[in-house]
Formats: structure tokens, sequence, C-alpha cells
């Protein structure tokens, strides 16, 4: 049965793997130096905190709704980092992770019990967030010093692979039985496609929703650390776009922004399309800002495609 | 009273045919609608009256027939070549738009224009207020819809119709959702729309309102027209119109006479005084209802739509908080305060609205039989891929569920196979008590009966069913004995020996007469 449901999985992503043969194609004529294990694992690499943030959002997406506050839980929480660090250096880091599962608790506390819609309640949360992290720190940066856990992330490599890139597919791994293995993943897109049916099967429908939430919160903190150990520096200002970041690489690979529908391995595709993208770019030397124009007609073109093929199959 | 019967019929259709996979919903239709003539459109559901209400309309094309308007032949294929034509459409759901304000809505479709682009507000308000006038009602034009009564808004819907030259209107059970002084006020409105001469399709099966104000009743059954006459030259009375909706198509029960069935089971479940109060509005959608399951019993629940059978129904579901009175299971008090809570308590639900919130269209007949199921699993458990296609397999045979495919999704089964998989969600899960909304509405003839007969196998196994239905037929064919309720409140109750139509039927109107039946 999981070999029925892998090689559905393959055909409907057929596009994409096709996507991402010809850039490697195109790659490998225009440098030797693209197709090589070291660029490869460099591409995964930079592009761990962007995935990982994409597979919080699956997550969150599949569940049927949207997280717009992951900015401002990265910007705090790696803020958070920088301050107690001075202080205790492992203690500022399980500090991060439980300030980004807190801010996942409060999202999910006002969604499913004030019942405020989602994108208001996260768009709050992002300006509350940034707007403290500010608060702490004067908007100034701050460098970190003598962090055992930033030092490793930021310089160890496990045999050839750097340990962002290591952290990334351990959570593509995790995030991948939880949501298609476990029964809590199926709640999470059963929920995405009707909630109100799931609530009538007798299924608890609020904790699922808040977990999609907390899950985020939990990644974007993740995401902050590793950001935080690159540059061994907590910025409270680099939250910007990076909640619309994570949500593209994830629409790309599938996910369907109304809920219910998406896969993790989707998504990392989607994530490896878009670093692919800026590598090449870097390659053949064009200009950095027309990565962003084509990252738009990518995300038209594959929503393009994806429906299309849906109302052939239908 | 006086029907019309000089006039050249405004709308008439003939032979229309309207067919669904797997079932004829319209067969060979004659249909005439005269100006200034009430006629009323009668039938039980699935009859054919909303077939052929969206044939009329421009929502559905017909396979086959004829519809002339002003005795030249028109081709409706879609609402706009409908609305073209002068024919207005008032549905069950109203399309109003609730955060606009009156004098938005009354013009919804016919903005008022000024200069340029501009809406001009003054005229807006004084048109859209000597509009209502003439519909006999006084209302701010200011007021935002969605305040407004059920009523109110229905006589806004009614006035959006008909601010232009509309010749038919077409009213699809305008008062479900009305109280009786509501219901009052809109047939006001109706008889003034008829001096207007205005052909009105009035379609409704609520029996008294339609002998008050029909000048011509057409009764259709299972697609077929088996009446229709001007109620001068055929005057019928209440039961003779119930005969000809119901028909003599009450077939054989697949219930064996309940007689020693009913005194031998055990109660199972037993709720006393409940009472639904409505938060925003302070009343009662059900006051002070007691019924009892039993085990092996199929019991039904009858009444007409609104009459709060489906609020009852999911109160025992723990869908709704009930706000007095308790519920007993197995002689225990139990608190359902959420579906979650029944489930454990053996409790299964089966909606009346299955697109809306029973089935998961874009998951697979596995996944949506074990819905219920996997709410017993570890969070984190992997299920068992094999052991639960067996489960599923299983079922699927069981209940013939076709295709036999368990990877298919849902959305791709037809109605009456969604239906059964939604049943097997409880089987899977061995709930001992299924409360069944509408189990066979949007289901084809056959598989009718196929439910029917694997409700009656389920009592075999022991369950106890509640089977909630406005088809006095489905009540009739296998239900042991019925509760009827009216107006929120429970107005008889019947064993299978004391079914009589007319006496269900009574009660479900709340008429004198009928009511506390003996256990």
């Amino acid at each position: 049965m999981t070999k029925v449901l892998f090689m559905n999985w393959l055909r409907k992503k057929t596009p994409l793997f096709i996507v991402v043969l010809a850039m490697l194609a195109v790659g490998a004529v225009l440098s030797e130096h693209f197709l090589t294990v070291n660029n490869m694992i460099n591409i995964i690499n930079q592009s761990a905190i962007v995935g990982i943030l994409a597979i919080g959002a699956t997550f969150v997406i599949i569940a049927g709704g949207l997280d717009l506050s992951v900015g401002g839980v990265v910007a705090l929480t790696g803020v958070i980092v920088g301050l107690v660090n001075a202080y205790n250096p492992y203690l500022a880091v399980i500090l991060a992770l439980a300030a980004g599962i807190l801010t996942g608790l409060v999202n999910s506390a006002l969604i499913v019990k004030a019942k405020i819609p989602f994108l208001i309640v996260t768009l709050a949360v992002w300006f509350i967030a940034e707007g403290i992290g500010y608060l702490l720190t004067d908007a100034k940066p701050i460098f970190i010093t003598n962090n055992p856990i930033v030092q490793f992330i930021g310089s160890a490599r496990i045999w050839i692979f750097p340990i962002p890139a290591v952290i990334f597919i351990v959570v593509s791994i995790i995030a991948y039985f939880l949501l298609s293995r476990s029964v809590f993943g199926f709640y999470i897109y059963a929920i995405g496609n009707n909630e109100e049916a799931v609530k009538l099967s007798g299924a608890k429908v609020e904790f699922y929703r808040s977990m999609a939430y907390v899950i985020n919160g939990f990644c974007a903190a993740l995401a902050s650390i590793i950001l935080v150990s690159r540059v061994s520096t907590a910025d409270p200002t680099v939250g910007k776009t990076l909640a619309l970041d994570a949500i593209t690489p994830a629409i790309i690979g599938g996910t369907d922004i109304m809920g219910g529908a998406g896969t993790i391995g989707g998504t990392f595709i989607g994530v490896i399309i878009l670093a692919l993208l800026g590598n090449l770019f870097n390659l053949l030397n064009i200009n950095a800002y027309w990565q962003f124009v084509v990252k738009g007609v990518i995300l038209i073109a594959a929503i393009y495609l994806a429906n299309r093929n849906l109302s052939k199959s239908g | 009273m006086t029907a019309v019967y000089t006039t050249e019929p405004i709308l008439e259709l003939t032979g229309i045919v309207k067919q669904f996979p797997g079932v004829k919903a319209l067969n060979s239709v004659n249909l005439r609608l005269y100006p200034g003539e009430i006629h009323a459109l009668m039938g039980e559901n699935g009859a054919g009256k909303s077939t052929l209400t969206k044939v009329i309309s421009g929502a559905y094309i017909p396979d086959a027939g004829v519809i002339r308007m002003e005795n030249r032949v028109m081709k409706i294929r879609s609402p706009l070549d409908s609305m073209r034509a002068g024919i207005r459409v008032i549905t069950q759901e109203m399309n109003l738009a609730p955060k606009m304000t009156v004098m938005d809505n009354v013009f919804l479709n016919s903005p008022l224009r000024s200069k340029w682009i501009f809406l001009d507000r003054k005229r807006l308000y004084t048109e859209a207020k000597a509009h209502l006038a003439r519909f006999g009602i006084d209302l701010d034009p200011f007021r935002e819809v969605g305040h407004l009564s059920t009523s109110h808004k229905q006589i806004i819907e009614i006035a959006k119709a008909l601010t232009d030259e509309s010749k038919v209107l077409i009213m699809d059970e305008p008062t479900s959702a009305l109280t009786d002084a509501e219901t009052a006020v809109l047939m006001r409105v109706i008889r003034q729309l008829k001096e207007k001469n205005v052909a009105i399709l009035y379609i409704s099966h609520r029996i008294k309102e339609v002998l008050e104000i029909a000048d011509r009743i057409t009764v259709l059954r299972d697609g077929t027209v088996v009446h229709s006459a001007s109620v001068r030259d055929e005057p019928l009375n209440e039961q003779q119109l119930t005969e000809k909706m119901v028909g003599r198509k009450i077939e054989v029960s697949l219930r064996e006479t309940s007689a020693g069935r009913s005194q031998s089971g055990e109660k199972v479940v037993s709720a006393r005084n409940v009472t639904i109060m409505d938060r925003t509005t302070k009343k009662n959608i059900i006051e002070n209802c007691s019924i009892d399951l039993y085990k092996g019993r199929i019991t039904g629940l009858y009444g007409l739509v609104g009459a709060g059978c489906q609020e009852l129904g999911k109160a025992l579901f723990g869908a709704i908080r009930i706000t007095s009175g308790e519920i007993e299971y197995e002689g225990r008090p139990v608190a359902l305060n959420s579906p979650a809570k029944a489930v454990r308590h053996s409790f299964g639900y089966v909606t009346a609205d299955r697109k809306r919130n029973g089935i998961l269209a874009k998951m697979t007949a596995i996944e949506n039989m074990l819905t219920a199921q996997r709410t017993r699993l570890p969070l984190l458990a992997q299920p068992k891929a094999a052991e639960e296609l067996k489960i599923v397999q299983e079922l699927m045979e069981l209940l013939d569920v076709r295709p036999r495919d368990p990877h298919r999704l849902l959305g791709f089964f037809s109605g009456g196979n969604q239906q059964k998989v939604l049943i097997a969600r409880w089987l899977a899960v061995g709930s001992g008590i299924l409360i069944l909304d509408e189990p066979t509405r949007g289901v084809d003839v056959g598989a009718k009966q196929e439910i029917y007969r694997i409700l009656n196998r389920l009592t075999k196994e022991g369950k106890s069913i509640l089977v909630i239905s406005t088809e006095m037929n489905e009540i009739f064919q296998i239900c042991d004995e019925v509760y009827v309720m009216y107006e929120g409140k429970i107005t008889g109750h019947y064993m299978r020996e004391q079914f009589s139509e007319q006496l269900i039927n009574a009660s479900s109107h709340g008429l004198a007469g009928s009511g506390g039946a003996t256990k």
C-alpha cells in the first residue's frame, strides 16, 4: 500500500522532478562546479532555514490555516538566544525553542478558543513578536560568543554534511513520518479537508489545529537558531518576509493553499527548486533581482499545472 | 379565491425529462403556470420538485422536453436566460449579502446609477423604502440585512426578485424557516403578487398552508406528475392530498411486526426533557423532548423541516449542547458535551448534509471509513495498513460498497455509496447507537432499499438506531416506533401497529386530536 501511495505521489510530482532535472542539466552544462557532491550539499545547507520553515508551514496549511507570524517568531527567538547567552548558553537555546512553542500556543489559543480568523491572529502575533524583539534589543544586533551549540551548528560537520543540512534532513524525515504515517498526520489532513465532518467523527479537531501552529512555532525557533549560528549574531530585524518565503516552496511543492492536501516530499522538492534557482543564477551571473521575478513565475506555473492535472483526472 | 381560467398559460412545460446517473429525476413532466395564479407544487423529498425548479431556472438543462414562455418556445440554457425571460426563483438558501444594507440588497441585481459609476444613494433609499412598502412592510433601508428576522429577509429576497418586470415567481419552501406569524406576513405578500398578475409556483410540503393559498395543485411523485388540477375543479382535503403525495407505494416493510420485539429490547438511551435554547434569540429550538432508544430497534423521528428533529439528533450526539434536561446511557446520566464524548459512549452520527459535514471528498474510502476508528489509536501510532485494509474490505463487502476500491477518493463514489461509507465509519469503531439524519437523502431508489436492508440487519446485531426523516414513507418502511415533532416539541409517539399516515401527519402539523400515544 505504501508503494502504491509512493508511485501515485511520484506521478503527481513528475512536472516538479522534470523542473529539478532540467535545472540540474542546465547547471551541469554551464559549470563543471555545479553538479558536484559539494555543491549539492551546499544547496541543501543553504536552504536549511527556509526549508525548516517551509516544513512547519506545510503542517499549518494542510490543516487549513496559514501562519504569518513566522518572521516575528524567528526574530524574537533569535533575540532570546542572544540575550540569555550571557547567562547560560545552553539555557539560551532551550528558552528560544520554548518561546517558539509558546508563540504557537498563543496563535492556536486565539484561533481555536477565541475564534479570531487565523490571518488576523498570526499577523498580529508577527507584529507583537517582532516588536518585543526590538524593545529587548533597541533594534541592535547582538553578537553571540562562547556558545558551544551555536558554534557547533555554525561550523561543525557530520562526515561531509554541515550541521544545518543535517538538521534540515532530520526534520524532514521526522515530519514525513508524523504527517504521512501517523494517526496525528491523518487528522491534520482530515481537518484540512472538512473540519466539521472530522468533529462529527469524534476527533478532537481543536487539538490537531493547535498542534499544527505549535509545530510551526517550534520550526521557526529551530530555523532561528540555525540563522543565529550561521552569523554568530542575533538580528532583531531579520523577520521581514520570512513567513511568505516559507509558504512559497510548500505551495510550489503541491500543498493546497485551501488545506487538506500536500506532502513533506513535495515541500522538500519545492525548497530544492528555489535553492537551485539561486545557485544557477549565481553561476550564470544574472542579477539576483531576477530571482524574484522567476520565483513568481514558477509559483503561478506550479499552481496552474497542478489545477490542470486535477481537472484532467477528475 | 377565483382562479383565472380564460388566459393562456404564461409558462408551459411539456414532456420534461431529466436523468441523473441511476435515477430518472423527472419523467415527462407537464406543467402550466397561469398569470395571477398560485400554483402549488407538492411532493415528498426526492419527488423531483427541486429538479423541476432548477430546470425552469436554468440551473439544469433538461434531457428532453419543451419550455414555452408566452407561447414561444424558449431555450433556457443558464440562469441568465431564465432571468431575462422574466422568471425569478427564490430558493431555500437566501442569496442576500448579510453585511450590506436593506437598500443595497433590494437592488443587488440592478443597482440604480446616476452619473458615471456612482450609486445614487438618495434614490436608492427612497425607492427601496417605497418598494418594500408595496409588500406591506416598513423597514429602515439603512439596516444591515444580517440582523433582520428570517421573514424580513425572505421578503427582501422577494422584493429583490421583483424590482423589475418579472412574470413568473418560483418559491421553493419559502416558509420552511418561518414562524406562524412570519408565514402570515409572507402569505399576504404572495396574495398581493397574485393580484398583480404574477404567476407563482409555490413549492412546499406543508399541506395546510398549500390548501389555504393555492389555486392549482400539482403533485409529483418519483419524478412523475400524479395530479394536476385547479382546486375549484377538484377540491382536495388534507388526507386526499397526503395520499396523492405518498401514493400507494408504501411498500411492505422490512421490519417484522414489532409486537414482541418492542417489549423485549432493553433501553439503551433515554433522553429526558431535553431543551435547547438558541443563545441569540432566546427562543427554544427544542423544548422538553423525551425519547428512548432500545437495543435492536429502529426508532423514527419524524417532522417537517425546521420542526427540531435534526437538532434533537445532534444533541444526542453532543454536537449541540443542551440547555436543560438529561441524557442517560445504559441507565446512567452522561454529559454529552462533545461528539468525541458521544463516540466514546458508543454513539455514531451520520449527517443529513453529506457534502458539507460528512465526507472527506479528497480522501480515500479507507480514510473515510476509519475517521472515527483512528481516534482510538495513540497519536503517534502508525496505523497498520494491512490490518486496516482488511477491516475496510470486509465492511465494503458487508455493505456492498461499489466500486470495491478502498483507495478511490470518496468524492468519486455515488451518493448512495458515500452514505454506506459513512455508515461503515461507525461500524468500524463498533458503535452500538446510530443516529442517522435523513439516511437516504440524495441517494437513488436502489441504494435506498439497500440502506434499509443494512439498517434492518444492524438491528439484528443489537444496534439501536434513530432515523431522523422528513419522509413518511421511510418511517413506514423501517421504523418500529416513531416520535413526531412539531415546532420543537414532541407531539406524537406511535408504535408500529399504530402507524397511520393521517395520525402522523396530523401530529407533525401540531393538529389537535393527535399526539400522546401509548407505549
